[in-house]
């Protein structure tokens, strides 16, 4: 079921295009955003989050439009947004930043409001540190109280800018297990470089590059962007777009096969690569 | 993990703001840098009024002088607790909470509120620290307020200039531009009924009368304008009519109020303050031997006036009625005048009550007073007022005059002695030794030590055998001969005090 419509979108900074006449219906479910740094991830899930204006085109989330205020106000009541900085007020304790934010999502009874509160330091695993100060903690810790003030009401609309950035490995794999379970009912859409979160979280992923979508489809339809061009080699390849070194001493090369090169099963990362061509994959 | 599921409660928009005052008066309660203020306010009050016996007008003037300096605290509290949303890159996540900007505004100003309950448990706390003493003289509400409704004007301004400029600087800035403004008004206007004056937040004491009106309710009335014109600045940014047309109408009354206290004010001098404080506004009460009238509300001060004056009373000889009265305020100079100043602990209690015992005894015995003129009918500020033509309250002293090797100067001296166990050490400091304008000579420091060492009866016996004489400048002789002092030396008759 559709539950977020993108029209047209497109936003500028200036002389550079951030967004480029975008188009984009996302369903219940997790989306994975991938694109390299100034693809426009971050400035479409703020469009989307309300939190900055498009210069042209439509925004919709589960009907409502945020061009109008009251429909705004309507679709920020059913969002949980983490940006890429969540710049949480570091004087607060962790739960009475959570209070304070429950509060501004309109939780008016006290105790279901702390009963809410203890849920999401839960979650995320913060629950030892409720009462520890915002700048205190490290910054995996304030990750993931961006991401608890963010699931602060159970929205139907979770927009995740970079989550799993500062979260160690079995943080992430919590975090999965989270975003996988809200994904069953709700909608999720998290920009990310990790292509392994979108492998094992996103059942759709969509890939942007200079402002535009070059990729919409699924994790493994990305990864065979790259099928027939992954190569293990003993030898270094020459001329190709990308070769690096694994740890059993073999050359992993992207492009054309090398003289000793034998295929490989192309992983995510590899198809986003391809996909993204020559340019992204030096960088 | 596992998640309980909990259904999000979307209150009315009445409710939700109601719930978020309530949250930044806990978040402002709650801090200790207000806390900070408060104990730093009730401190400077205290520390202000430590030395004197509290007035109800001295009081609610370093009250209002101390909440001025919460009120400092709290204008940057209100900036911080305004730009939070700018501060640390929290303007994102911030920005997308369905709280309108006008409930978040609308939220802030519960500082307001909190900043008066603040306030006034400040006072309280000050008041309690003045135990075991208690203020006297007449209690004015209005000056109550005024030092609760600054602090809130103070919180009303830190979340105005937060909402409307939410760079960190702007907070400290504004709070010096502020502190220059208040300190310059005293420097463009000191007199009483100078309009920058009026304008200064605190109601300052004058040292007038208790029951000299004051338009103290239009002081309160224009700082609760200020107030209002600044919480509607801060909500200017969401309802520009209404809060333009609050605004507008709080300003007027502002100006209404300050022109009310300018009409409503008792110019100063002399001629206006008599009528509250001639001897119609006096309360009169005998106890003892000695009457004493004190102006309205000062009735606590008389047993503090008895304790000085008592031991005087007792070492005079048996049979003497007339004694002169302590008076406060205005009255015939054959009354003894205590002011509206007692100090409170050790040296500065001491004082007081060394200053009025010596002023009893100046009386008592007739010795010239700070005009060196002989006593007699008139009341101070008639007499004052022939010496000042332009009508100040200050007595000014006239020349000095000669009380040696008068009886009277000597026993002076060993009545002052009598008020303590050590009554030479009394006579040791001479500097401490005031009996109006009368020049006390080495002579008769030492013959009053003398007299201290013979016996109390002896003494008394003296005293009641020659009480004409001390009453008069009439010269010792050889009467101190038994206590083994010689001729005392005699100032030449110009010099010698009438």
């Amino acid at each position: 079921m559709t539950t977020v419509r993108i029209a047209g979108l497109s936003k500028r900074y200036g002389s550079t295009t951030a967004v480029d006449d975008l188009d984009l219906e996302i369903g219940t479910g997790v989306t994975g955003l991938l694109g390299p740094n100034g693809a426009g991830k971050t400035t479409l899930l703020r469009c989307l989050a309300t939190a900055l204006a498009p210069d042209r085109g439509r925004v919709e989330a589960y009907g409502l439009d945020p061009a109008v205020a009251a429909q705004r106000t309507e679709l920020r009541r059913r969002l949980g947004y983490l940006p890429q900085d969540p710049g949480l007020y570091p004087n607060f304790s962790a739960a009475a930043l959570l209070d304070y934010v429950a509060v501004l999502k309109e939780m008016t009874d006290g105790r279901r409001r702390r009963a809410e509160v203890r849920r999401v330091l839960e979650e995320v695993g913060l629950a030892d540190r409720a009462t520890v100060r915002v700048r205190k903690l490290s910054g995996g810790m304030r990750q993931r109280l961006g991401l608890a003030q963010a699931l602060l009401g159970e929205p139907d609309l979770l927009i995740l800018d970079e989550p799993t950035v500062g979260l160690d490995p079995e943080q992430r794999m919590l975090f999965r297990a989270l975003i996988s379970r809200l994904g069953e009912t709700r909608t999720v859409l998290l920009s990310t470089h990790q292509t392994e979160d979108v492998g094992a979280l996103c059942e759709r992923v969509v890939v942007m590059r200079q402002g535009r979508i070059v990729y919409d489809g699924t994790p493994r339809g990305l990864a065979h962007q790259a099928e027939g061009q992954v190569w293990l080699s003993a030898q270094p390849p020459e001329g190709n777009l990308l070769y690096w070194r694994n740890s059993d001493g073999e050359f992993r090369t992207l492009g054309t096969q090398p003289p000793d090169g034998t295929p490989v099963k192309p992983s995510i990362e590899d198809g986003y690569l391809m996909l993204l061509g020559p340019e992204v994959a030096v960088r | 993990m596992t998640a309980t599921l909990v259904e999000p409660v979307r209150a009315p928009a009445r409710v939700a703001t109601a719930s978020l005052v309530l949250k930044e008066a806990r978040l402002l309660l709650g801090m200790s840098t207000v806390w900070i203020g408060v104990v730093l306010a009730v401190a400077l009050c205290t520390a202000w009024g430590w030395t004197t016996e509290p007035r109800w007008d001295v009081f609610t003037a370093n009250s209002g002088m101390a909440s001025l300096v919460l009120a400092g605290f709290l204008v940057l509290i209100g900036h911080l607790a305004a730009s939070r949303d700018h501060r640390h890159g929290s303007t994102e996540f911030a920005r997308t909470l369905p709280s309108p900007a006008r409930r978040r505004t609308v939220g802030l100003l519960a500082l307001v509120p909190a900043a008066g309950l603040v306030a006034a448990s400040a006072v309280l706390a000050e008041l309690i620290l003045l135990l075991p003493s208690w203020p006297v003289g007449a209690f004015d509400p209005w000056l109550i307020g005024v030092a609760v409704v600054i602090p809130m004007v103070g919180a009303a301004v830190g979340v105005a200039v937060g909402r409307w400029l939410p760079s960190t600087a702007t907070g400290p800035l504004t709070l010096f531009g502020l502190a220059a403004v208040l300190a310059i008004l005293p420097v463009l206007g000191s007199s009483a009924d100078a309009l920058p004056w009026l304008l200064f937040p605190v109601v300052l004491d004058e040292n007038v009368a208790p029951t000299m009106p004051r338009p103290t309710g239009a002081h309160l009335l224009y700082l609760v304008a200020l107030l209002v014109a600044v919480v509607a600045g801060a909500l200017l940014r969401h309802r520009r009519l209404l809060t333009s047309i609050v605004m507008a109408v709080a300003l007027v009354l502002a100006v209404a109020a300050v022109q009310r206290q300018r009409d409503e004010r008792v110019p100063t001098g002399p001629e206006t303050a008599l009528p509250y404080l001639d001897e119609s506004a006096q309360h009169c009460e005998r106890r003892g031997l000695v009457t004493y009238c004190a102006l309205h509300g000062y009735g606590p001060w008389i047993s503090l006036w008895r304790d000085a004056i008592d031991p005087v009373v007792r070492a005079l000889p048996p049979g003497v009625t007339d004694l002169p009265l302590v008076r406060q305020g205005t009255g015939p100079a054959t009354s003894v005048i205590a002011d509206q100043h007692w100090g409170r602990h050790g040296s500065w209690a001491r004082d007081s009550r060394t200053d009025l015992r010596s002023q009893y005894i100046r009386v008592l015995l007739r010795m010239p007073d700070q005009l060196a003129g002989h006593p007699g009918p008139g009341g101070l500020a008639e007499r004052n007022r022939a010496v000042l033509p332009q009508g100040s309250l200050e007595l000014s002293t006239g020349p000095g005059c000669s009380g040696s090797g008068q009886l009277r100067t000597v026993m002076a001296l060993w009545l002052v002695a009598q008020a303590d166990r050590d009554g030479r050490a009394v006579l040791s400091h001479p500097e401490n030794l005031r009996f109006g304008r009368v020049d006390i000579g080495r002579a008769e420091i030492e013959a009053a030590k003398r007299l201290v060492e013979a016996p109390r009866d002896r003494v008394g016996a003296l005293l009641a055998d020659n009480w004409a004489s001390v009453r008069s400048a009439a010269p010792a002789g050889d009467v101190l001969a038994p206590f083994g002092v010689a001729n005392l030396p005699v100032a030449d008759e110009e010099s010698a005090c009438p």
